[in-house]
């Protein structure tokens, strides 16, 4: 019996908010930029629904020592918070990065093996 | 037409209509809400308003329009996402090790203490009541009775509903309201919800009616009828109390608009004729008031008593009229000009006072002995009773030659009416000359008069009669009507009798071989120096008897009425009903 697309909706966006962080420190580590760059990215990306859930997630980050900002002059209108990664920042990028290569690795690999 | 507020917003000046402002007030609240338990719950609400003002400019890059509207709002929340969502993807902190803690957390911590903020949602004045009910948690009804009944104390309610007026902001933001009341703050979630559903539910209560109708199966119809039985009620009742409100409400409102014209109508009328008529011939005084015409300190001072007066007295009628319309009548402006004519009228009226203080003083004394004179009145031995009424003074004492003295200003000696009948003595004095003219600043000393008489057996006195006598023995009479009061002082007396009504007042001094008291509605009688062998005492409704006895006394409290027993009388009868009372020193029998 297949699976409504209302509850495969759910899985994805469950999926999605597992590797929300992954994203966002990836394009953090792209180099100085501000919220509205990332959520170009996610949105781009399709990665992100719910833009403001950003803003939690970059106070988390840099509360837990994996970002940091500094405010800069922006072409127009008042100064932005600009993120960048930290050292800590990068450590964890690598290792998340390595965990979803293995993942999507497994995951690959069983969905070729039993072909959906 | 609709009302717009300039805000900033991460930093950006925009223009907003009201209602879009409303919206975004509530979803910047609501997020607060969600993420309070966060430490840096500021700085990412700064964060996301800046979010916001990203989204807005995004949609304004497409046309150029100025100004923000409700649309602009709710697409820009349709990009950030519900504050239930944003919090559910990425709950405060993001440690999923607290998530089972934060329930309770939240429910532990967000009980916000109430603050005192006037409610402007139910407003008579300016809702000050309202608000204290809710921090008080009491019902505003009660804290409107209370501060209605304390205006009426030299005018404190008001003063207290300035200051607290002055003292209290007004609850405009929900956060506000609710810190107020004292509720969670969480609650707003469902308070934002009902205020959203409000709108849905009636459309779709409309349609649900509609399909009613057009369903005439009876079938349907009669299912229903207890529903739509209760629900008339329901409405039948709301209907009802709203009125009731409106009605008690109108009813203090006009009461107030009715007493404060009538009031105001009064002093105007006074004001005027001491300003303008003091030389009537209808007017009458002791002092003479002509003396001032033409000195600006009088007419300064009625005019400043004028004021003193007549603004509580527009106060009133403005709350009153607050009370009809149910609106507030009140203007800030108009109530700090008022407050300040009121403390110079207050304050003038006071030095002015202290200025003719003196000068009436010396008038008065002048006046009184100018005017008295002293009379003798011819009376013969045998008279041995005395009827009194009126406002006569009356010393009586004992002597081997009749005589009667009295004393007061001729007019008021005139209005003495003295006849003797069948060894009764009547004095009386009334003030039939008054009538038909206003008295201002009037003094009466009244008339006293000195009796001395070789026998006296009755006195009977009416109205404001004020009898003393001393050294009156054997079988004495006394019968007390009205507001009159008699203070005897006898001497190895046989059978003392007394017969009292209304407000009379009776002090007897010195002993008697036997009392016999009889008293009703308010009558006191004070006999406790006198030194009674056996007493027989009567009291009905509310009279009060102090009696000292050492033989048998015979006591009969009727209707809350009462009486106390000093000494130690040797043998007791005591009869007690309706509430009357008998109680001995230590408050026994």
């Amino acid at each position: 019996m297949p699976q409504n697309p209302q509850e495969t909706t759910n899985i994805k966006a469950q999926m999605r908010k597992g590797v929300l962080e992954l994203c966002v420190l990836l394009v953090i580590d792209r180099g100085e930029v501000y919220a509205n760059d990332i959520l170009q990215e996610l949105r781009a990306a399709e990665m992100i629904v719910v833009e403001g859930t950003l803003y939690p997630l970059l106070s988390r980050l840099k509360n837990d020592g994996l970002v940091s900002y500094n405010w800069s002059e922006s072409k127009s209108g008042p100064p932005r918070k600009y993120y960048s990664l930290t050292a800590e920042g990068r450590h964890t990028l690598q290792a998340q990065s390595g965990a979803w290569k293995e993942l999507a690795a497994s995951m690959n690999a069983l969905i070729k093996k039993y072909s959906v | 037409m609709k009302k717009t507020l300039s805000i900033t917003l991460g930093g950006r000046a925009y223009i907003v209509e009201e209602d879009a402002y409303g919206a975004l007030e509530r979803y910047v609240n609501k997020i607060r809400a969600q993420f309070k338990d966060d430490p840096n719950v500021d700085e990412l609400v700064a964060d996301m308003e800046a979010g916001m003002a990203d989204v807005f400019e995004k949609q304004q890059g497409k046309r150029k329009e100025p100004v923000l509207t409700l649309t602009d709002v709710e697409a820009m929340i349709q990009v950030m996402g519900a504050p239930e969502e944003i919090a559910e993807e990425e709950p405060a902190m993001g440690s999923a090790a607290k998530e089972p803690n934060r329930d309770e957390a939240r429910t532990g911590a967000s009980l916000r203490p109430k603050r005192l903020y006037r409610n402007p949602d139910d407003v008579v004045i300016a809702g000050v009541c309202s608000g204290l009910a809710a921090y008080l948690g009491v019902d505003v009804v009660i804290v409107r009775i209370a501060f209605i009944i304390a205006a009426f104390l030299n005018g404190f309610g008001i003063l207290a509903y300035i200051i607290f007026w002055i003292a209290m902001p007004e609850a405009t933001t929900s956060t506000q309201k609710l810190e107020m009341r004292g509720k969670p703050v969480n609650l707003q979630e469902i308070e934002e919800l009902v205020k959203e559903k409000a709108t849905k539910v009636s459309e779709e209560g409309k349609k649900a009616w509609d399909r009613m109708q057009d369903a005439k199966s009876p079938a349907r119809r009669f299912l229903e009828l207890p529903v739509r039985f209760v629900g008339a009620c329901a409405r039948v009742i709301l209907k009802i109390v709203s009125v009731v409100i409106k009605l008690i409400s109108g009813i203090i409102g006009v009461a107030l608009i009715v007493a404060g014209a009538i009031a105001m109508a009064a002093t105007t009328v006074a004001a005027a004729v001491m300003l303008f008529s003091i030389q009537s011939p209808y007017i009458q005084s002791d002092l003479p008031l002509h003396e001032l015409v033409g000195d600006p300190r009088y007419y300064i001072g009625i005019a400043a008593v004028y004021f003193a007066v007549i603004i509580p007295l527009a106060f009133l009628i403005q709350i009153g009229g607050t009370f009809v319309t149910r609106r507030n009548q009140f203007q800030t402006t108009g109530i700090i000009v008022l407050t300040v004519i009121w403390f110079a009228a207050i304050s003038t009226a006071g030095a002015i006072g202290a200025h003719l203080a003196p000068w009436a003083q010396t008038r008065l004394a002048e006046n009184e002995a100018v005017q008295t004179i002293t009379q003798e009145v011819a009376i013969s031995d045998d008279v041995n009773a005395l009827l009194l009424s009126g406002d006569t003074r009356l010393h009586v004492t004992r002597g081997d030659v009749a005589s009667l003295i009295f004393t007061g200003r001729e007019e008021d000696l005139a209005m003495v009416t003295t006849t003797v009948e069948n060894g009764q003595l009547r004095l009386d004095t009334s003030r039939q000359e008054d009538r038909g003219r206003i008295c201002l600043f009037c003094h009466r000393a009244g008339v006293r008069a000195e009796l001395v008489l070789p026998e006296l057996t009755a006195i009977e006195t009416r109205n404001q009669a004020h009898v003393s006598l001393e050294g009156f023995g054997g079988d004495l009479l006394f019968t007390a009507e009205d507001y009159t009061h008699i203070d005897a002082e006898v001497e190895e007396a046989m059978n003392i009798t007394t017969d009292q009504k209304d407000y009379s007042r009776i002090i007897l001094e010195g002993a008697t071989q036997s009392l016999t008291s009889r008293l009703e509605d308010y009558a006191r009688m004070d006999a406790h120096d006198l030194h009674a062998a056996s007493a027989t005492v009567r009291t009905i409704d509310y009279a009060r008897a102090v009696v000292r006895v050492t033989g048998l006394l015979d006591a009969d409290a009727q209707d809350y009425s009462r009486i106390t027993s000093l000494g130690e009388p040797k043998d007791t009868t005591i009869h007690e009903s309706g509430f009357g009372k008998v109680t001995n020193e230590m408050g026994a029998y």
